[in-house]
């Protein structure tokens, strides 16, 4: 069975009902795994206890944060700071400066545009490493606040389109901020065909992809992690 | 003679008020048009088959080859008669017979809209 998985929900962290509630409909409507976005100042009990919720509705969750690179000083402290902290760390895209870095840097995992953003088009160049990972967020079309519908999926099409020839694997979530912005993973699989994109391109887009992500990241986290291909099978005692 | 061949999809509607069998109905074609035009939604063919007001659910069919569009217009519906709503694909089927066999839709969670 298709494991679906939604990684940009931004339920509201102080607020647990709506969190029970995101939760109880995401299981309900088929994903089985999900990225629960935090702050950096979020405390630990706060994000624990988010966790909590997701986990209690049978759902797998990983922590995210979003980090907004606007200059690539900026982007290159916080990753040091956040990096081992979350499982998944995803750029906004607000400059050009900080997206060349983030394109290079292992550590970034995702990148995206959201829609109170311009409405240029990201100055993509050709993915350097398989953790490149363009995301595409549902968000941008259903919470309507910046550029009208057409302009909005003209401007993905087109993002989606250079992904592709840059090698960029595209990840389609939700980005909802409450229930009503969530969709079911088919849905969001038929917006991405909508899109650009192919019918099995769209489902690996909400499937393979973002799990696939989320195991190596939780490799790459885990204490017997000792760099790219080597891990840690056992202390040998002198 | 063929016949045309058509899916059936089963539709939940989460809105802010109790939303009618025409008024879903309208807000379906308006979305199909928007997106599409005249000539998608010829093509797509939409059409409420039953609505349930109780459930707040929707048996919608549309032309075979046109359920992926169908799918993706009903995912950006996001106002039904000016208030926010939300339509979510329950299930699909080639049969109305075959949208009834599977699990129950009781187990929808409530929502709060705003």
């Amino acid at each position: 069975m298709t494991k679906f998985a939604d990684l940009h929900l931004r339920p509201p962290i102080g607020n647990p009902i709506a969190q029970k509630e995101m939760a109880e409909l995401t299981c309900c409507l088929g994903y089985s795994l999900v990225a629960v976005t935090f702050r950096p100042r979020n405390r630990d009990e706060e994000v624990n206890r988010a966790k909590n919720i997701f986990l209690d509705a049978g759902l797998d969750v990983v922590s995210r944060v979003d980090i907004s690179g606007t200059s690539r000083n900026g982007l290159l402290k916080e990753l040091r700071a956040l990096r081992r902290d979350f499982e998944i760390v995803a750029m906004e895209y607000r400059s050009s400066e900080a997206l060349r870095i983030a394109q290079r840097d292992r550590r970034v995992d995702i990148i995206y545009l959201d829609s109170a953003s311009s409405s240029e088009v990201f100055p993509l160049s050709r993915a350097s490493s398989f953790s490149a990972h363009l995301e595409i967020n549902l968000s941008m079309l259903t919470e309507r606040q910046g550029l009208p519908e057409h302009v909005q999926i003209g401007r993905i099409g087109r993002e989606i389109a250079k992904a592709k020839q840059n090698r960029f694997r595209i990840v389609i979530s939700s980005g909802a901020h409450t229930s009503m912005h969530l969709r079911a993973p088919r849905d969001v699989a038929a917006v991405g065909m909508l899109l650009g994109l192919g019918r099995e391109e769209a489902l690996r887009s909400i499937s393979s992809i973002p799990v696939s992500l989320v195991n190596k990241n939780r490799v790459k986290l885990s204490s017997r992690y000792a760099g790219e291909n080597v891990r840690i099978i056992g202390i040998r005692d002198e | 003679m063929n016949r045309r061949g058509r899916r059936y999809l089963l539709v939940k509607i989460v809105a802010n008020e109790a939303v009618t069998k025409k008024a879903f109905s309208l807000s379906l074609v308006a979305a199909v048009e928007h997106l599409f035009g005249h000539i998608g939604l010829a093509e797509i063919s939409p059409q409420v088959v039953s609505y349930d007001q109780e459930c707040s659910t929707a048996l919608v069919k549309c032309s075979r080859e046109s359920v992926q569009k169908l799918r993706a217009t009903l995912a950006l519906i996001t106002e039904i008669e000016n208030s926010p709503a939300a339509a979510f694909v329950l299930r699909a089927s080639g049969t109305i017979r075959g949208l009834r066999q599977g699990p129950s839709i009781k187990r929808f969670p409530p929502i709060q809209t705003c």
